[in-house]
């Protein structure tokens, strides 16, 4: 890999990948992977169906490279096909993330009782550091993360995305097709039914 | 209870991000290779597949189909169309009773095979009714037609009917 595809942007690069440049795609991937690896773990039920739709997401923005007008960024055009794989690749799952998810509300009902005392003493928890507390501190995580997973896609989605730290709320909004007002009003009502739970 | 808030807000928000945290073996420099075995890959696979649509492969197969639909299109025509063998005549056409064996036999001694059909190419050729000639046919001629009766009858002896007067009233 030369120095110019390192600082070249992502425009000179694509016009290199186009040309048959394999290290400017490659310099693009080490560029985006982050971004694009966090994406498919948004929308994937496991690291290893991530980790193949990331693969599958970089394999077809190489594929589709000449249609790229660069009328947006390119990390928004691949983060489009990104979630557009992602969200074939559910699909494809979808029996199974299903059956995953309900197991989850299950295992999140049978400890219903065990939330409500670690949402009370929350505060106490944050605050002191001993083993009881850190376990506590522990449970409520696992709780959350329950609780999250139980969430409706589009809301649990949109959580998962804006809380990534890879991307705006405009991106967001490109990459699942939707307004950035929408998006925003997700994320709210995302985490307002998440403390919901955990109060129940 | 706001501080609360705030906290469990930001506790959600944390447990969100570590759900999009990858794993350094995820995010390591081998995912970029990874990508690019597969680019490579799926790029044999599309040349190998490539190389048998090439122009010059592709000609010998669409002239070999081209051919095999002219013959299946000749052979249907009517001209060409033969009759089937008739299964009861086949089984006999050709054979002579070999006495020594006590089986049937052809001319050649052959043991004959009751499933023997005569070839297709000895049966007299079906000529279609429309390009056949019209046959000849001699006048029929008729000097007269003598039909019997169909039922004799002896004859029907009547009596006269014995009437005096009539009488008619008169009109009113």
């Amino acid at each position: 890999m030369s120095k110019s595809h390192v600082n070249g942007d992502d425009l000179e690069l694509v016009a290199r990948a186009r040309e048959g440049d394999q290290a400017a795609f490659g310099e693009l991937v080490r560029r985006h992977q982050n971004a694009v690896l966090r994406a498919a773990l948004s929308a994937s039920a496991s690291a290893a169906d991530a980790d193949d739709v990331a693969q599958e997401a970089f394999l077809l923005a190489y594929q589709r490279l000449k249609t790229f007008r660069g009328e947006s960024a390119f990390k928004t055009w691949l983060l489009t096909i990104t979630w557009n794989q992602a969200m074939n690749h559910r699909r494809r799952s979808s029996r199974w993330l299903k059956r995953f998810v309900s197991l989850e509300v299950k295992n999140a009902a049978e400890n219903a009782a065990g939330d409500r005392v670690a949402f009370e003493s929350l505060h106490f928890a944050s605050t002191a550091g001993s083993p009881e507390d850190l376990a506590v501190h522990g449970q409520l995580h696992e709780e959350i993360r329950q609780a999250i997973r139980a969430l409706p896609e589009k809301l649990r989605d949109a959580l998962l995305l804006a809380q990534s730290g890879e991307y705006s709320y405009d991106e967001i909004g490109a990459m699942v097709k939707a307004k950035t007002g929408t998006i925003k009003w997700r994320v709210s009502e995302a985490r307002r039914r998440v403390k919901e739970r955990l109060r129940k | 209870m706001t501080d609360d808030q705030d906290h469990i807000d930001t506790l959600i928000d944390d447990v969100a991000r570590e759900m999009t945290t990858m794993t350094s073996a995820q995010s390591d420099a081998d995912f970029a290779r990874r990508v690019s075995r597969r680019i490579a890959d799926t790029g044999e696979r599309r040349g190998t597949w490539l190389t048998g649509l090439r122009p010059w492969v592709l000609a010998p197969i669409a002239a070999a189909i081209v051919l095999v639909v002219a013959v299946m299109v000749v052979r249907r025509t009517p001209e060409t169309v033969r009759p089937k063998p008739d299964a009861t005549e086949s089984a006999t056409v050709g054979l002579t009773f070999d006495s020594a064996q006590g089986t049937p036999s052809d001319s050649r001694g052959v043991k004959a095979d009751t499933t023997y059909v005569q070839p297709v190419a000895a049966l007299p050729r079906i000529v279609s009714i429309v390009d056949a000639p019209a046959p000849a046919v001699e006048p029929i001629e008729i000097h007269a037609l003598d039909v019997q009766p169909l039922v004799e009858m002896d004859e029907i002896a009547i009596g006269a009917i014995a009437i005096d007067r009539i009488e008619i009233a008169a009109m009113p």
